[in-house]
């Protein structure tokens, strides 16, 4: 928080001056702290695992190998993350929209929550698996299903946190919206938005989490060239060290994207 | 300047299968400029009210006019401020955003202007401050503000300063007083303290409970602008006598 100074209680020395960009470094060292010793202490143990007892390389790579393959394969791996990433954001995006349109529907109307809110909640508990001969055939084999199951996985969270966040708003802040004058949309975009933030990004989080997997599986079930197929070629042709480089490679780019949303959510809440 | 008309208006809420009767066959008039208080025990439908002048709520029967408008159409035409108990900013916005948000709202330029504004309530130098950085008395002039951007022809404040400690409550509404003169609005005040209402009110309507009614209107006699030394005046002392002993009837006598 950067506020302003508006009570002058600062005592006779001054304050130590402080650069908000390198305390954001530092607060940002400081959280990362924990997961890299944590990565490293794993890719160590890993290794001496590996050697003490002498793993043969076609059950598990050594972490020297992995390194290898994802810098001999770099292009192609960044390639695939580009294709999954692609398919996480777009999905992402049009998730977030049907759920605040959905959530905001809901608050128009009672009776058409009630009608659509069991539809919804059998659409997601239909096993993507399932369905997925229905999802290719309406969005084809490339990016289209990607978006769709990334949607499916992600939409349920987001929508029903924006619900409880739109239903929250202070009821006095509407009254002052209505005696102001103000249309739906108005009150909406003003009042019920802003003060459902928290609860969105509560949902989006949430659903971040499991967003970079959800485009992987809509991969392995269409073979749409993202990291998901890069990793399921890799093993099927046993090439252990690329799958491993993939496999890496996603985690990285999930928790990346879940760091993201936070990293958002800190900036709007300012 | 403009009245309000109050014709026998009744309101009763449903609760479950239930209803409540929250106010029953209101009838009054409050004329152009003037400033009213109401005051009467918890409950009573001071809130409610104050909602149904300024159409957040439908009378269940019952005619209510703010000059020649329904409260409909002068809620439409921005002439109601309303002033809740806490001061309902906009958290994200700074005081001038707050201020702001009517005009914003209606999609005209501000009526009065918001500097202006804030230099009227005494709070010149907080234009770029959030809602946390102040005080609850200073919170609650933002509201004043906001409720005055649009030169309203009737102000409607529900328990404004119910959450402020004595002193600085004492402060405001000499600033109140001072404002309702500049602007000549038509000023309604619910409040719980009988020396505020004869403080403030030309007229001080005191309501009893279940139905909610009014049970006597009492003519607040005293020459302006108010003083603090008035409130050491016998005669002050008399109005509150008698705001005392509508609302409790033979109570007092009992104690
Ligand atoms: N929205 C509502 N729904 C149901 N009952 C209400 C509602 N608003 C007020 N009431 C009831 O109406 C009565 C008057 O309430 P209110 O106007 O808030 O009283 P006051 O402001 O004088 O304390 C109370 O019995 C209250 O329970
Ligand atoms: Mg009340």
């Amino acid at each position: 928080m950067s506020g302003v100074s508006l009570s002058g209680m600062e005592g006779p020395e001054a304050p130590i001056v402080r650069d908000p960009r390198i305390e954001a470094q530092v607060a940002l060292l400081r959280t990362l702290r924990f997961p890299v010793l944590l990565v490293v202490s794993i890719v160590v143990i890993w290794q001496l695992v590996i050697w003490v007892f002498a793993v043969p390389s076609f059950v598990a790579p050594s972490p020297l190998n992995v390194a290898k393959a994802l810098w001999a394969d770099a292009e192609m791996i960044a390639r695939a993350l580009g294709y999954t990433l692609r398919s996480t954001l777009l999905g992402m995006a049009v998730s977030l929209w049907l759920a605040l349109s959905l959530a905001a529907l809901f608050t128009v109307s009672d009776l058409l929550s009630r009608a659509l809110l069991p539809l919804i909640v059998i659409l997601r508990t239909a096993p993507i698996l399932a369905i997925a001969p229905l999802l290719i055939l309406i969005f084809g084999r490339g990016i289209g299903t990607s978006v769709a199951v990334v949607v499916m996985v992600t939409f349920f969270p987001i929508m029903v946190n924006a619900a409880r966040g739109f239903r929250a708003t202070p009821g006095n802040a509407l009254e002052l919206m209505h005696v102001a004058g103000a249309t739906w949309a108005q009150s909406f975009n003003k009042v019920r938005l802003p003060f459902a933030i928290p609860y969105i990004f509560t949902g989006v989080r949430m659903a971040a989490a499991g967003a970079v997997l959800a485009a992987m599986l809509a991969e392995w079930l269409t073979g749409a060239p993202g990291l998901g197929t890069l990793i399921l070629e890799a093993s099927s042709f046993r090439n252990l060290p690329r799958m491993w480089a993939g496999v890496v490679v996603s985690m990285a780019a999930a928790g990346l994207f879940f760091a993201a949303t936070v990293r958002i959510e800190q900036r709007l809440m300012r | 300047m403009t009245g309000i008309v109050i014709e026998d208006v009744s309101k009763s809420f449903t609760i479950g299968k239930g209803s409540v009767q929250a106010l029953s066959d209101i009838t009054v008039t409050l004329p152009p400029g003037s400033f009213t208080a109401l005051i009467g025990p918890s409950g009573c439908g001071k809130s409610t009210l104050l909602r149904l002048i300024a159409d957040v709520l439908p009378p269940t029967s019952g005619t209510i006019r703010i000059g020649d408008k329904t409260p409909d159409t002068a809620r439409r035409a921005h002439e109601i401020g309303f002033v809740f108990q806490d001061a309902t900013l906009l958290p994200w916005r700074n005081v001038l955003q707050n201020i702001r948000l009517p005009a914003e709202v209606a999609g005209i330029p501000a009526v009065r202007d918001p500097r202006y504004l804030i230099d009227l309530v005494g709070l010149k130098g907080f234009e770029e401050a959030r809602p946390s950085q102040l005080s609850g008395g200073m919170q609650q002039r933002v509201a004043i503000a906001r409720a005055l951007s649009l030169d309203p022809k009737v102000l409607l404040m529900d328990e404004p300063f119910g959450a402020l400690d004595e002193i600085t409550r004492q402060r405001m509404n000499m600033e109140l007083l001072r404002i309702w003169k500049e602007t000549g609005t038509t000023a309604v005040l619910v409040t719980h303290s009988i020396a505020e209402a004869v403080f403030m009110a030309d007229t001080v309507l005191v309501l009893a409970a279940r139905p909610g009614r009014i049970a006597q209107s009492i003519a607040i006699d005293l020459p302006r602008p108010r003083t603090l030394a008035m409130m050491r005046d016998p005669a002050f002392n008399g109005f509150e006598n008698a705001v005392r002993a509508a609302l409790f009837g033979d109570e007092v006598e009992a104690a």
